[in-house]
Protein backbone atom coordinates (compact mmCIF):
# COMPACT_ATOMS: atom_id res chain seq x y z
CA UNK A 1 0.00 0.00 0.00
CA UNK A 2 0.81 2.89 -0.81
CA UNK A 3 1.81 5.42 2.30
CA UNK A 4 1.55 9.15 2.40
CA UNK A 5 1.57 9.10 6.08
CA UNK A 6 2.48 12.61 7.61
CA UNK A 7 3.05 12.41 11.63
CA UNK A 8 2.28 15.68 13.05
CA UNK A 9 5.54 16.94 15.31
CA UNK A 10 3.27 18.89 17.90
CA UNK A 11 4.14 20.53 20.77
CA UNK A 12 3.65 19.73 24.71
CA UNK A 13 1.54 22.87 24.63
CA UNK A 14 -0.31 22.05 21.84
CA UNK A 15 -0.96 18.54 23.13
CA UNK A 16 -1.93 20.23 26.87
CA UNK A 17 -4.61 22.54 24.80
CA UNK A 18 -5.56 19.78 23.26
CA UNK A 19 -6.58 17.97 26.26
CA UNK A 20 -7.87 20.83 27.77
CA UNK A 21 -10.20 20.97 25.52
CA UNK A 22 -10.94 17.55 25.60
CA UNK A 23 -11.76 17.79 29.43
CA UNK A 24 -13.79 20.60 28.84
CA UNK A 25 -16.17 19.04 26.65
CA UNK A 26 -16.51 15.66 28.26
CA UNK A 27 -15.85 16.75 31.50
CA UNK A 28 -16.04 20.28 32.79
CA UNK A 29 -16.19 20.24 36.52
CA UNK A 30 -13.04 18.55 36.34
CA UNK A 31 -13.27 16.40 39.20
CA UNK A 32 -11.25 14.26 40.47
CA UNK A 33 -10.85 11.16 39.60
CA UNK A 34 -11.09 11.92 36.09
CA UNK A 35 -14.23 9.38 35.21
CA UNK A 36 -11.92 8.07 31.51
CA UNK A 37 -14.23 5.24 31.14
CA UNK A 38 -17.40 6.32 31.71
CA UNK A 39 -16.17 9.41 28.91
CA UNK A 40 -15.15 6.73 26.70
CA UNK A 41 -18.65 4.58 27.14
CA UNK A 42 -20.85 6.84 27.75
CA UNK A 43 -20.24 10.14 25.68
CA UNK A 44 -17.80 9.06 23.10
CA UNK A 45 -19.86 5.87 22.57
CA UNK A 46 -17.39 3.54 21.93
CA UNK A 47 -16.68 -0.46 23.35
CA UNK A 48 -14.01 -0.98 25.81
CA UNK A 49 -13.32 -4.69 25.33
CA UNK A 50 -11.70 -7.15 27.27
CA UNK A 51 -9.21 -9.50 25.98
CA UNK A 52 -7.63 -12.20 27.18
CA UNK A 53 -3.80 -12.70 26.93
CA UNK A 54 -2.79 -9.33 25.02
CA UNK A 55 0.21 -8.75 27.61
CA UNK A 56 0.93 -11.93 28.13
CA UNK A 57 1.03 -12.64 24.03
CA UNK A 58 1.78 -9.31 22.91
CA UNK A 59 3.38 -7.46 26.02
CA UNK A 60 0.34 -4.99 24.72
CA UNK A 61 -2.07 -3.64 27.29
CA UNK A 62 -4.45 -2.16 24.72
CA UNK A 63 -5.16 -0.33 21.33
CA UNK A 64 -7.89 0.87 19.73
CA UNK A 65 -9.52 -0.68 16.58
CA UNK A 66 -8.88 0.99 13.08
CA UNK A 67 -12.27 1.98 12.56
CA UNK A 68 -12.03 4.04 15.90
CA UNK A 69 -15.28 2.55 17.51
CA UNK A 70 -13.22 0.18 20.27
CA UNK A 71 -11.06 0.06 22.68
CA UNK A 72 -9.42 -2.99 23.03
CA UNK A 73 -7.66 -3.47 26.59
CA UNK A 74 -5.83 -7.03 28.78
CA UNK A 75 -8.10 -8.92 30.47
CA UNK A 76 -6.11 -8.81 33.45
CA UNK A 77 -5.37 -5.06 33.09
CA UNK A 78 -9.37 -4.23 32.69
CA UNK A 79 -10.25 -6.58 35.92
CA UNK A 80 -6.70 -6.00 38.17
CA UNK A 81 -5.04 -3.60 37.47
CA UNK A 82 -6.75 0.00 38.00
CA UNK A 83 -4.62 2.26 37.86
CA UNK A 84 -2.80 0.93 34.47
CA UNK A 85 -6.57 0.17 32.94
CA UNK A 86 -7.37 3.75 33.31
CA UNK A 87 -3.56 5.09 31.77
CA UNK A 88 -4.29 2.61 29.15
CA UNK A 89 -7.85 4.28 28.48
CA UNK A 90 -6.68 7.73 28.43
CA UNK A 91 -3.73 7.28 26.32
CA UNK A 92 -5.84 5.44 23.59
CA UNK A 93 -8.57 8.52 23.74
CA UNK A 94 -5.03 10.59 23.20
CA UNK A 95 -4.42 8.66 19.58
CA UNK A 96 -8.22 8.72 18.58
CA UNK A 97 -7.87 12.94 19.11
CA UNK A 98 -4.52 13.83 18.24
CA UNK A 99 -4.34 11.31 15.38
CA UNK A 100 -7.56 11.38 13.54
CA UNK A 101 -6.00 11.88 10.15
CA UNK A 102 -3.86 8.59 10.56
CA UNK A 103 -7.29 6.78 11.63
CA UNK A 104 -9.53 8.27 8.18
CA UNK A 105 -6.49 7.21 6.52
CA UNK A 106 -6.41 3.65 7.35
CA UNK A 107 -9.76 1.98 5.18
CA UNK A 108 -7.96 -1.22 4.65
CA UNK A 109 -9.57 -3.63 1.76
CA UNK A 110 -7.81 -6.72 3.22
CA UNK A 111 -5.08 -7.77 6.06
CA UNK A 112 -2.22 -7.26 3.10
CA UNK A 113 -3.30 -3.54 2.79
CA UNK A 114 -3.52 -3.50 6.94
CA UNK A 115 0.13 -5.02 6.77
CA UNK A 116 1.70 -2.74 4.75
CA UNK A 117 -0.28 0.39 6.36
CA UNK A 118 1.59 -0.93 9.95
CA UNK A 119 4.58 -2.04 8.53
CA UNK A 120 5.56 1.42 7.11
CA UNK A 121 5.03 3.64 9.50
CA UNK A 122 8.71 4.11 10.63
CA UNK A 123 10.36 3.44 14.14
CA UNK A 124 10.58 7.14 14.59
CA UNK A 125 7.23 8.23 13.74
CA UNK A 126 5.93 5.33 16.02
CA UNK A 127 7.94 7.06 18.58
CA UNK A 128 6.28 10.16 18.20
CA UNK A 129 3.06 9.30 17.97
CA UNK A 130 3.13 7.01 21.14
CA UNK A 131 4.97 10.08 23.36
CA UNK A 132 2.13 12.47 22.19
CA UNK A 133 -0.66 10.04 23.63
CA UNK A 134 1.41 9.23 26.71
CA UNK A 135 1.68 12.88 27.25
CA UNK A 136 -2.39 13.17 26.50
CA UNK A 137 -3.09 10.56 28.99
CA UNK A 138 -1.33 12.27 31.50
CA UNK A 139 -2.86 15.81 30.68
CA UNK A 140 -5.82 14.57 30.69
CA UNK A 141 -5.82 12.21 34.32
CA UNK A 142 -3.97 14.90 35.85
CA UNK A 143 -5.54 18.09 35.55
CA UNK A 144 -2.76 20.76 35.91
CA UNK A 145 -4.97 23.50 38.57
CA UNK A 146 -5.49 20.24 40.78
CA UNK A 147 -2.04 18.80 40.59
CA UNK A 148 -0.72 22.32 41.73
CA UNK A 149 -3.39 22.86 44.71
CA UNK A 150 -3.00 19.38 45.77
CA UNK A 151 0.48 19.56 45.43
CA UNK A 152 0.66 22.76 47.86
CA UNK A 153 -1.56 21.11 49.92
CA UNK A 154 0.68 18.10 50.55
CA UNK A 155 3.79 19.73 50.53
CA UNK A 156 2.52 22.31 53.58
CA UNK A 157 1.84 18.64 55.03
CA UNK A 158 4.78 16.94 55.06
CA UNK A 159 6.50 20.20 56.48
CA UNK A 160 3.93 20.27 59.32
CA UNK A 161 5.30 16.63 60.16
CA UNK A 162 8.62 18.41 60.46
CA UNK A 163 9.93 16.67 57.64
CA UNK A 164 12.44 18.64 55.99
CA UNK A 165 13.05 18.73 52.42
CA UNK A 166 16.33 19.91 52.17
CA UNK A 167 17.77 16.68 54.01
CA UNK A 168 15.13 14.17 52.49
CA UNK A 169 13.92 15.70 48.64
CA UNK A 170 13.68 11.97 47.66
CA UNK A 171 11.99 10.58 50.22
CA UNK A 172 9.47 13.68 50.61
CA UNK A 173 8.53 13.85 46.71
CA UNK A 174 7.83 10.16 46.92
CA UNK A 175 5.52 10.42 49.72
CA UNK A 176 3.73 13.13 47.96
CA UNK A 177 4.02 11.44 44.44
CA UNK A 178 2.45 8.53 46.27
CA UNK A 179 -0.74 10.76 47.77
CA UNK A 180 -1.04 12.42 44.65
CA UNK A 181 -1.38 8.96 42.32
CA UNK A 182 -4.05 7.97 44.82
CA UNK A 183 -6.33 11.24 44.51
CA UNK A 184 -5.93 11.05 40.48
CA UNK A 185 -6.11 7.13 40.19
CA UNK A 186 -2.88 6.73 38.15
CA UNK A 187 0.41 5.37 38.63
CA UNK A 188 3.24 7.22 41.00
CA UNK A 189 5.22 7.42 37.36
CA UNK A 190 2.55 9.50 35.29
CA UNK A 191 2.62 11.89 38.83
CA UNK A 192 6.32 12.03 38.57
CA UNK A 193 6.23 13.04 34.81
CA UNK A 194 4.28 15.71 35.18
CA UNK A 195 6.09 16.89 38.12
CA UNK A 196 9.05 17.51 36.24
CA UNK A 197 6.84 18.66 33.34
CA UNK A 198 5.35 21.50 34.81
CA UNK A 199 8.03 22.09 36.67
CA UNK A 200 6.30 21.93 39.95
CA UNK A 201 9.15 20.33 42.15
CA UNK A 202 11.28 23.29 40.72
CA UNK A 203 9.35 25.86 43.24
CA UNK A 204 9.45 24.26 46.28
CA UNK A 205 13.36 23.89 46.41
CA UNK B 1 -22.59 -3.62 12.58
CA UNK B 2 -24.34 -4.72 9.30
CA UNK B 3 -26.87 -7.33 11.73
CA UNK B 4 -26.49 -5.53 14.96
CA UNK B 5 -28.46 -7.70 17.14
CA UNK B 6 -31.43 -5.58 18.73
CA UNK B 7 -31.59 -7.85 21.63
CA UNK B 8 -27.44 -6.82 22.36
CA UNK B 9 -28.13 -2.96 21.55
CA UNK B 10 -31.37 -2.87 24.37
CA UNK B 11 -28.98 -4.95 26.57
CA UNK B 12 -26.17 -2.24 26.11
CA UNK B 13 -28.90 0.79 26.21
CA UNK B 14 -30.18 -0.79 29.72
CA UNK B 15 -27.06 -0.79 31.01
CA UNK B 16 -26.16 2.33 30.20
CA UNK B 17 -29.17 3.95 31.26
CA UNK B 18 -28.20 2.56 35.00
CA UNK B 19 -24.99 4.39 34.30
CA UNK B 20 -22.84 1.26 34.49
CA UNK B 21 -20.03 1.09 32.58
CA UNK B 22 -19.37 -2.81 31.21
CA UNK B 23 -16.73 -3.02 33.76
CA UNK B 24 -19.03 -2.07 36.78
CA UNK B 25 -21.86 -3.75 35.56
CA UNK B 26 -20.26 -7.04 35.49
CA UNK B 27 -18.48 -6.38 38.84
CA UNK B 28 -21.36 -6.11 40.64
CA UNK B 29 -23.26 -8.70 39.12
CA UNK B 30 -20.86 -11.06 39.18
CA UNK B 31 -20.75 -11.11 35.79
CA UNK B 32 -17.94 -11.94 32.95
CA UNK B 33 -17.24 -8.94 31.18
CA UNK B 34 -16.05 -10.97 28.20
CA UNK B 35 -19.49 -12.86 27.27
CA UNK B 36 -21.51 -9.73 28.16
CA UNK B 37 -19.67 -7.53 25.86
CA UNK B 38 -20.26 -10.11 23.09
CA UNK B 39 -23.58 -10.19 23.58
CA UNK B 40 -24.39 -6.68 23.77
CA UNK B 41 -22.09 -6.93 20.16
CA UNK B 42 -24.10 -9.63 18.85
CA UNK B 43 -21.47 -12.21 18.95
CA UNK B 44 -23.51 -13.86 21.18
CA UNK B 45 -26.76 -14.69 21.08
CA UNK B 46 -28.95 -14.03 23.52
CA UNK B 47 -29.51 -17.38 26.47
CA UNK B 48 -32.20 -19.56 25.68
CA UNK B 49 -33.57 -20.23 29.10
CA UNK B 50 -35.97 -18.05 30.42
CA UNK B 51 -34.22 -18.28 34.01
CA UNK B 52 -31.45 -17.00 32.77
CA UNK B 53 -32.77 -13.93 30.87
CA UNK B 54 -35.05 -13.38 34.18
CA UNK B 55 -31.96 -13.21 36.16
CA UNK B 56 -30.38 -10.46 32.98
CA UNK B 57 -33.72 -8.63 33.19
CA UNK B 58 -33.80 -8.38 37.32
CA UNK B 59 -29.48 -6.99 36.58
CA UNK B 60 -30.86 -4.67 34.31
CA UNK B 61 -33.61 -3.66 36.77
CA UNK B 62 -35.88 -4.21 34.15
CA UNK B 63 -39.22 -3.86 36.08
CA UNK B 64 -41.48 -7.19 35.52
CA UNK B 65 -44.69 -6.68 33.41
CA UNK B 66 -43.42 -3.04 32.02
CA UNK B 67 -42.77 -2.45 28.29
CA UNK B 68 -39.09 -2.86 28.80
CA UNK B 69 -39.33 -6.43 29.99
CA UNK B 70 -41.82 -7.78 27.07
CA UNK B 71 -39.24 -6.16 24.76
CA UNK B 72 -36.17 -7.71 26.53
CA UNK B 73 -38.24 -11.09 26.46
CA UNK B 74 -39.30 -10.43 22.67
CA UNK B 75 -36.01 -9.49 21.44
CA UNK B 76 -34.64 -12.53 23.16
CA UNK B 77 -37.20 -14.77 21.60
CA UNK B 78 -37.08 -13.05 18.06
CA UNK B 79 -33.30 -13.81 18.19
CA UNK B 80 -33.63 -17.74 18.86
CA UNK B 81 -31.78 -19.82 16.31
CA UNK B 82 -30.15 -16.59 14.89
CA UNK B 83 -26.83 -17.58 14.01
CA UNK B 84 -24.81 -14.25 15.52
CA UNK B 85 -23.29 -12.54 13.70
CA UNK B 86 -19.33 -12.77 12.75
CA UNK B 87 -18.24 -9.53 13.14
CA UNK B 88 -14.44 -10.30 12.47
CA UNK B 89 -15.67 -12.67 9.68
CA UNK B 90 -14.35 -11.51 5.48
CA UNK B 91 -13.12 -7.65 5.63
CA UNK B 92 -15.04 -6.70 8.25
CA UNK B 93 -11.80 -8.03 10.69
CA UNK B 94 -9.81 -5.55 8.81
CA UNK B 95 -11.82 -2.59 11.01
CA UNK B 96 -10.73 -4.02 14.33
CA UNK B 97 -7.48 -4.00 13.53
CA UNK B 98 -4.89 -1.81 15.39
CA UNK B 99 -2.71 0.81 13.23
CA UNK B 100 -0.87 1.92 16.27
CA UNK B 101 0.42 -0.11 18.79
CA UNK B 102 3.67 -0.89 20.53
CA UNK B 103 4.71 -4.05 23.06
CA UNK B 104 5.42 -1.96 26.24
CA UNK B 105 8.88 -1.31 25.52
CA UNK B 106 8.46 0.43 22.53
CA UNK B 107 9.07 -1.89 20.38
CA UNK B 108 7.03 -3.32 17.26
CA UNK B 109 4.96 -6.11 17.61
CA UNK B 110 7.06 -8.82 15.14
CA UNK B 111 5.28 -10.23 11.74
CA UNK B 112 4.87 -13.50 13.15
CA UNK B 113 2.70 -12.59 15.95
CA UNK B 114 0.48 -10.61 13.72
CA UNK B 115 -1.39 -13.19 12.76
CA UNK B 116 -1.79 -14.38 16.24
CA UNK B 117 -3.47 -11.22 16.98
CA UNK B 118 -5.59 -11.61 14.09
CA UNK B 119 -7.02 -15.10 15.30
CA UNK B 120 -7.25 -13.55 18.63
CA UNK B 121 -9.77 -11.08 17.47
CA UNK B 122 -11.32 -13.02 15.41
CA UNK B 123 -12.61 -14.50 18.34
CA UNK B 124 -13.46 -11.91 20.50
Amino acid sequence: MENDLEVPIISYDYIKSTANAFLKEYHPNLDIPVPIEEIIEFQMKKDIIPLPGLHQGFEIDGFTSSDQASIYVDEFVYTSRPGRYRFTLAHEVGHIVLHKEIYQKANFQGIKEWRGFINSISEKNHSWLEYQAYAFGGLVLVPHEHLEKLTLFYVKSIRENEISFKENWDFAWDLIAAKLAKEFEVSTQVIEKRLDKEKIREQYT
Amino acid sequence: MANASRFGNFFKECRITLKKTLRQFCFESELDPGNISKLERGILPPPQSRGKLEEYAKLLRIKKGSDEWYTFFDLAAAETGRIPDDLMSGRKIEDKLPILFRTLRGQKVPNDKLEELIKKLRGS
